[in-house]
C-alpha cells in the first residue's frame, strides 16, 4: 500500500501465572499488581511503551541497515532523530533550551493493555534472601509474598502516526490570515519505512515486562489486526472488545477509506495465522505518507537552529 | 497552508452543532501543576476540548508562534472592521477576556466557538502507579536512577555496603567529578560530584488517576458558519491522533450539525 498515514495494531495475547506490571507495595512487602476496580489487571500505558522499545532496540541491533541508530534509555533521550529511534518515535522534552522549547510529539504510542475478563489472583509467598552477612547489620531475614494472575487474554492496542515519524514542523507566516507549515525530515524515505517495519514487528516480540518478576511473561500475539490507514483513527484499538456486528462494520469502513487490514489468529487454522498476518502486511508497506513532497533530509540540529518548531 | 480567515469574522455564533467524544481507552485528565498526587477530572476541561480540536487541525504552535499569531490576526481583523467601528471594542479584538488553561494554553478558537451543555457519562475511577521522570537539583537523583556511568560501580557499591555516604551539606567535601573515582570507605560525598555521573531524569514513583468512561462525552456547541465547515472536515480526516489528558488517552470525535 503507498502513502500509509497510520499503522494500528490491536492484539490478545495471552498470560498465565504473571506479574507483568506490579503495583504499589501493601504493607511494605507484600507487592501487589495492578488492576482496575473491575477486576480486571492491567499492564500501564507506561510499561506498554518500555517493553514495545525493548523490543525495537532488539530488532534494531539484528538489523543490518540499521546504520548508526540506536535506541536510547528512556531516562535521557536525544533530540538526534536522525540516529536515536527513541527521540524520533517516543518524543522528547528538552526543558530550558532558551527560547527553543526543545519538544517532540511521540508519533508512537500504546494503550493499557488490559485482560478481557476479571482475572483470578493468587499470592506466593517468598523468602528475601538476607544480602548481608556482617554480625552487625540490622538488616534482617524477612518474607515477602508476590500478587500473581493467573490466565488472562490480554488486549492491547499500538499505533504509529507515519505523518510524524522522522519529521518535524516549523511555522512561518505568509500573510495576514495565512500560515505556512513546513515539514523537514531528519531521514530518508527507506530508513522511515525501515523504522515503520521495526515498529510492527516489535509488537509481535514484546516480553520485558516486570523486571522485579523473574517469572517469564510473554506479550506474544495469539490474535492480531493490524491496519494500514489512509487516516489516523485508532478505533481499531477496540476491536476484540466488538460486537461481531460491530466489527464487520469497522471492517466495511476501513475498506471504503481504502485502508488495508491483515487479521491473523494462531488458534484455528482457517485463515492466516498471526505470523502470516504480520509478513503479509511488512510486505504491504510500500511507501509512508510523505508530508515534505521527498524534500532532502536535513539534520535535526541543524532544522532546531533556525526554527521555531 | 492554514487558513484563518474565521478569526477575522465578526463572531455570530449561528450554527449549532454536536461533538461527540468517544474513549477508546482509560483516561488521565489531570489540570495543570497536579503536584504528587495527578487526580483527574471526570470530563475534559474546555482547555482540552479546544487542545483536541485544534490539534485535529494542525496547529501544534509552540506558545511564543501562537501569542504573534493571535495578535497578528487581531491587526488584521481590526483593519478589516475599518476606522471607528463599534466591534473593535470587543473582546474578541481587544483580548481583554483572553481565558488561558492553568499551563498557559490560549485557544485561538475561543471567541468562536462556545460549549453550550454538556451530556457527560458515568465514570469509574483508579489510581495507576507511574514511574514518573523528574529532573531536581535536590539529593532525590542518586536513589531514583536505574542507570549510571559503569565507570562508578565501584563508588555505588561502597554506597551499598554503607561505608559512605552522600549529601548536600558543606561537611561533604568531595565535590569534584573527577575525584569521585577515588574515594575510599567513610568518604563524604557531595551530590555535585555524581550528577554529571547520572542520566537527565531520574523516576519517582506517582500515582496517577484513571477514569473509565461509560459511555460518550456529547457536548452541544454553538459556532460559526465557517469554522463548523473546519472543524467537520478536520475530524473527518485529523491531523494528528486524537487525545484527551496523557500520551495514552485515545479518543474519537466527530460533529454533527443541528438544523432546529
Amino acid at each position: 500500500m503507498q502513502n500509509i498515514k497510520g499503522i494500528s495494531v490491536a492484539l490478545l495475547s495471552p498470560m498465565t501465572n504473571h506479574t507483568a506490571n506490579g503495583g504499589e507495595k501493601l504493607l511494605g512487602n507484600a507487592s501487589s499488581i495492578k488492576r482496575r476496580p473491575d477486576g480486571r489487571v492491567y499492564i500501564s500505558g507506561q510499561m506498554q511503551r518500555h517493553a514495545l522499545f525493548s523490543a525495537i532496540e532488539r530488532l534494531n541491533l539484528e538489523d543490518e541497515d540499521r546504520g548508526d541508530t540506536y535506541v536510547s534509555n528512556g531516562d535521557g533521550t536525544t533530540n538526534q532523530i536522525e540516529k536515536d529511534l527513541r527521540a524520533d518515535m517516543g518524543g522528547f522534552m528538552h526543558p530550558s533550551q532558551g527560547s527553543y522549547s526543545g519538544r517532540r510529539t511521540a508519533p508512537v504510542s500504546a494503550t493499557f493493555a488490559v485482560a478481557t475478563e476479571p482475572s483470578e489472583v493468587g499470592r506466593d509467598l517468598l523468602i528475601r534472601i538476607k544480602q548481608n552477612t556482617n554480625e552487625e547489620s540490622k538488616q534482617k531475614q524477612a518474607l515477602a509474598t508476590n500478587e500473581f494472575s493467573q490466565d488472562d487474554e490480554m488486549q492491547m492496542s499500538f499505533h504509529l502516526d507515519a505523518t510524524a515519524l522522522s519529521v518535524s514542523k516549523a511555522f512561518t507566516y505568509e500573510d495576514e490570515r495565512h500560515i505556512k507549515t513546513e515539514y523537514v525530515k531528519h531521514v530518508d524515505n527507506s530508513e522511515r519505512q525501515r523504522r515503520a517495519r521495526l515498529f510492527l514487528e516489535a509488537t509481535r516480540f514484546l516480553t520485558d515486562y516486570a523486571n522485579q518478576a523473574r517469572n517469564a511473561t510473554t506479550g506474544e500475539p495469539q490474535k492480531a489486526l493490524i491496519v494500514l490507514d489512509t487516516r489516523l483513527s485508532r478505533k481499531a484499538a477496540r476491536y476484540f472488545d466488538m460486537s461481531k456486528a460491530e466489527q464487520e462494520n469497522l471492517k466495511a469502513e476501513l475498506k471504503a477509506r481504502g485502508a488495508t487490514y491483515f487479521f491473523g489468529d494462531d488458534t484455528t487454522t482457517d485463515g492466516p495465522s498471526v505470523h502470516e498476518a504480520y509478513q503479509a502486511a511488512l510486505d504491504a508497506i510500500d511507501s509512508l505518507f510523505d508530508p515534505t513532497d521527498g524534500a532532502d533530509p536535513v539534520p535535526f540540529e541543524e532544522f532546531a537552529e533556525q526554527a521555531d518548531a | 497552508m492554514i487558513d484563518f480567515s474565521f478569526f477575522l469574522e465578526p463572531p455570530e455564533l449561528d450554527v449549532a452543532a454536536v461533538l461527540t467524544i468517544e474513549a477508546l481507552t482509560p483516561l488521565s485528565m489531570s489540570t495543570a501543576q497536579p503536584g504528587t498526587y495527578y487526580r483527574s477530572q471526570p470530563a475534559p476541561s474546555e482547555a482540552m476540548l479546544y487542545g483536541l480540536l485544534e490539534n485535529a487541525l494542525g496547529w501544534h504552535f509552540p506558545e511564543d508562534v501562537r501569542t504573534d499569531v493571535l495578535k497578528q490576526l487581531r491587526q488584521a481583523a481590526k483593519d478589516e472592521l475599518g476606522h471607528g467601528h463599534p466591534l473593535k471594542k470587543e473582546p474578541w479584538i481587544t483580548g481583554d477576556e483572553d481565558s488561558e488553561s492553568a499551563s498557559g494554553f490560549v485557544t485561538l478558537l475561543q471567541y468562536h466557538l462556545e460549549f453550550e451543555t454538556a451530556f457527560l457519562p458515568e465514570t469509574t475511577h483508579f489510581d495507576d502507579l507511574w514511574a514518573r521522570h523528574a529532573r531536581s537539583t535536590g539529593t532525590q537523583f542518586s536513589g531514583g536512577s536505574r542507570n549510571y556511568n559503569i565507570g562508578i560501580e565501584r563508588v555505588m557499591n561502597l554506597k551499598g555496603a554503607e561505608a559512605i555516604n552522600f549529601g548536600d551539606r558543606s561537611s561533604y567535601k568531595i565535590r569534584d567529578p573527577e575525584k569521585l573515582l577515588d574515594v575510599e570507605a567513610g568518604d563524604k560525598v557531595h551530590v555535585n560530584a555524581l550528577r554529571p555521573h547520572f542520566p537527565q531524569f531520574y523516576v519517582s514513583p506517582t500515582k496517577r488517576e484513571y477514569v473509565i468512561p461509560e459511555g460518550a462525552y456529547r457536548y452541544r456547541i454553538r459556532t460559526s458558519a465557517t469554522l463548523a465547515e473546519m472543524l467537520g472536515a478536520a475530524l473527518e480526516a485529523p491531523a494528528a491522533p486524537l487525545y484527551l489528558g496523557s500520551n495514552d488517552g485515545w479518543v474519537e470525535a466527530r460533529l454533527e450539525e443541528v438544523h432546529p
